[in-house]
């Protein structure tokens, strides 16, 4: 549990800087589209595809680790009005529930790169699985990090009964 | 399918499911118990919805307001609006909303501004002997100011949605929140007399001046925002990166008080806070798709005009709803579900969608100071380290003007749509 704990943290924390590097590369990329039109009088005719698609990435990748860090907001109130045991088997339900969502984000994301996958994006003309599989790369890191939370959960309660 | 769809949001959200996450659940329960629809529909909507350039203006917008933070300008700003208005009563509270209002025409987020205004701000008034609960309430109020002004993230959402010109909505922001923020201040004011809060000396203009040279650059940021949007030069999306690389060159090069050591931290929360954002627009989009391909609007549309067809009283019945459901709904998932469905019945009665969609945001801010569940009260109450039950009294003579602020910006569409039309923006 440790070990997989680590590992996660580990990937996790790839991710962060991939999402950091990204997020640069947006601002520079739409940084120069600004640059070229008004300085060079020129448009770059990739510059806002690229810039999207970069941003589908941020928005996914990002999320995972929103999930990771336990930060996405949901509605509290009525969780906070249960006794601490049905509290802790609430919790444990929710985040199955999380994971079965994000089990479905991994298996429509991966068909969905079958049927777009031969296409190609208009100005930079790469595949469009490119793009797309931010939902299925996403899926999994968080389908993975929920697992790890419900257990977390199961065992938790485990240390209190002892 | 419209009975699963609301029934198993309910649901989800009742055990804590987390937001963006119970919307996309239900979508898919309703989806998958019509059996009509193909699922494989959900990931390609939410791919949709997270692909576009308009959007793009969020994590730009929340970045540059990050720089900005950490690169001393939130301080420069309080110290600025301190020599402007600190010698009244209740000047701290006055310096919280004016700040708050410099920093919405920075950032695009209500969280944000009471992050970062009130970090400085809520402390100083307890050292001041103010008592927390008015120092947070105030704080927490003032930092809705930061949707309202622009640029704002829930404006940019709502023009997404529309079509309506996001600069022309930010445009339309400006003098509703300059109302709403010399309201908070009059009841600010009222509270302080009563309890004798006193103010600072009158400073000197010298002072003024040295403070207001001080923030000059941090005042400069919207000038180039709106500027460059109403000269047509940028679209809101390049206007926000531009303030990025702005907010990144003032904050290393000029006051030299952000370090390369920070950078990561910064981007990570930038990317956090959007993608909490883009997330829950990629779900909700799904869950508003079926609802359109449900024809809910055209419903909605039909029971709220059997009630009444007159525009009155058809828009004090949305103001309703909406303060309803803002006090329990996260803004962003309100915006993306309620626009579709209230749109048609909006445009049927005449209403300009402008002047809505000033409105709504405006309505939907309240909903973020409202207890029990409001983003801004949570972040105060942090900063204060009180509970919500103590800030609970405070806050209500906040609510109830910006709840008067709302009646006036319906019934006024004027003070929305003067200044757009006046620049030619819509």
């Amino acid at each position: 549990m440790i070990l997989l704990k680590k590992l996660l943290n580990g990937l996790n924390r790839i991710v962060e800087y991939a999402v950091s590097l990204l997020l640069i590369v947006m601002v520079v990329v739409v940084f120069l589209q600004v640059i070229f039109r008004f300085v060079l009088h020129s448009s770059l005719p990739w510059s806002e595809e690229l810039s999207r698609y970069i941003l589908v990435w941020i928005s996914f990748l990002g999320a995972s680790i929103g999930v990771k860090r336990g930060a996405h907001i949901g509605v509290e109130v009525v969780v906070n009005m249960l006794p601490p045991k049905m509290k802790k088997g609430v919790a444990f339900l929710a985040t199955l529930c999380a994971a079965v969502f994000f089990a479905l984000m991994v298996i429509y994301g991966r068909r969905i790169l079958f049927i777009v996958s031969g296409q190609r994006s208009p100005a930079m003309e790469i595949s469009m699985g490119i793009p797309y599989s931010a939902i299925f790369v996403s899926g999994v890191l968080m389908f993975i990090y929920s697992i790890e939370q419900a257990l977390s959960i199961v065992v938790g309660r485990r240390d209190e009964a002892i | 399918m419209t009975t699963v769809l609301f029934a198993s949001l309910i649901l989800f959200f009742v055990i804590n499911v987390p937001i963006a996450i119970a919307i996309g659940l239900a979508s898919v329960a309703a989806i998958l118990f019509s059996g009509a629809i193909p699922p494989i529909v959900i990931v390609q909507k939410m791919f949709t919805a997270a692909d576009s350039f308009p959007l793009m203006a969020v994590p730009f917008f929340i970045l540059a307001g990050s720089l900005m933070e950490f690169g001393g300008i939130s301080r420069r700003l309080v110290e600025f609006a301190n020599s402007i208005v600190g010698r009244f009563s209740g000047g701290l509270a006055f310096v919280a909303i004016i700040a708050s209002m410099f920093f919405g025409a920075i950032s695009g987020a209500a969280v944000a501004t009471v992050a970062a205004i009130g970090t400085i701000l809520i402390p100083a008034m307890v050292r001041r002997g103010y008592d927390k609960p008015f120092a947070t309430a105030v704080q927490a109020t003032a930092g809705t100011l930061g949707v309202m002004i622009p640029p704002s993230i829930p404006m940019i959402i709502y023009g997404v949605l529309t079509g309506v010109s996001i600069g022309a909505l930010f445009m339309g922001g400006i003098l509703p929140g300059i109302l709403v923020g010399c309201s908070l201040m009059f009841v600010a004011w009222l509270i302080s007399r009563k309890k004798g809060y006193h103010g600072d000396e009158k400073p000197t203009l010298g002072r003024i001046w040295q403070t207001f040279k001080q923030a000059i650059l941090a005042l400069m940021m919207p000038v180039i925002i709106l500027g460059g949007i109403y000269g047509g030069v940028f679209t809101p999306t390049e206007a926000a990166v531009v303030a990025v690389v702005y907010g990144f060159i003032v904050g290393f090069f000029i006051y030299k008080e952000l370090h390369l050591s920070q950078l990561k931290n910064i981007l990570v929360t930038t990317v956090m806070g959007t993608s909490m954002i883009m997330f829950i627009i990629a779900t909700s989009s799904v869950f508003s798709w079926i609802l359109t391909a449900e024809q809910v609007p055209q419903a909605v549309a039909e029971v709220i005009l059997s009630i009444s067809k007159n525009p009155v009283v058809i828009l004090t019945l949305i103001n309703i709803l909406l303060l309803f459901l803002g006090t329990f709904m996260e803004t962003v998932a309100a915006i993306i579900i309620l626009v579709p469905v209230l749109l048609p019945v909006i445009t049927q009665i005449g209403v300009d969608p402008l002047h809505f969609g000033i409105v709504l945001v405006v309505n939907l801010a309240i909903g973020m100071v409202t207890p029990p569940l409001g983003v801004c009260l949570f972040i105060g109450c942090s900063i204060a380290d009180i509970k919500l039950e103590d800030i609970t009294r405070a806050v209500w003579p906040f609510i109830l003007i910006m709840v008067v602020d709302v009646l006036l910006l319906t019934y006024l569409p004027w003070i929305s749509t003067v200044l757009p039309k006046l620049t030619g923006l819509y």
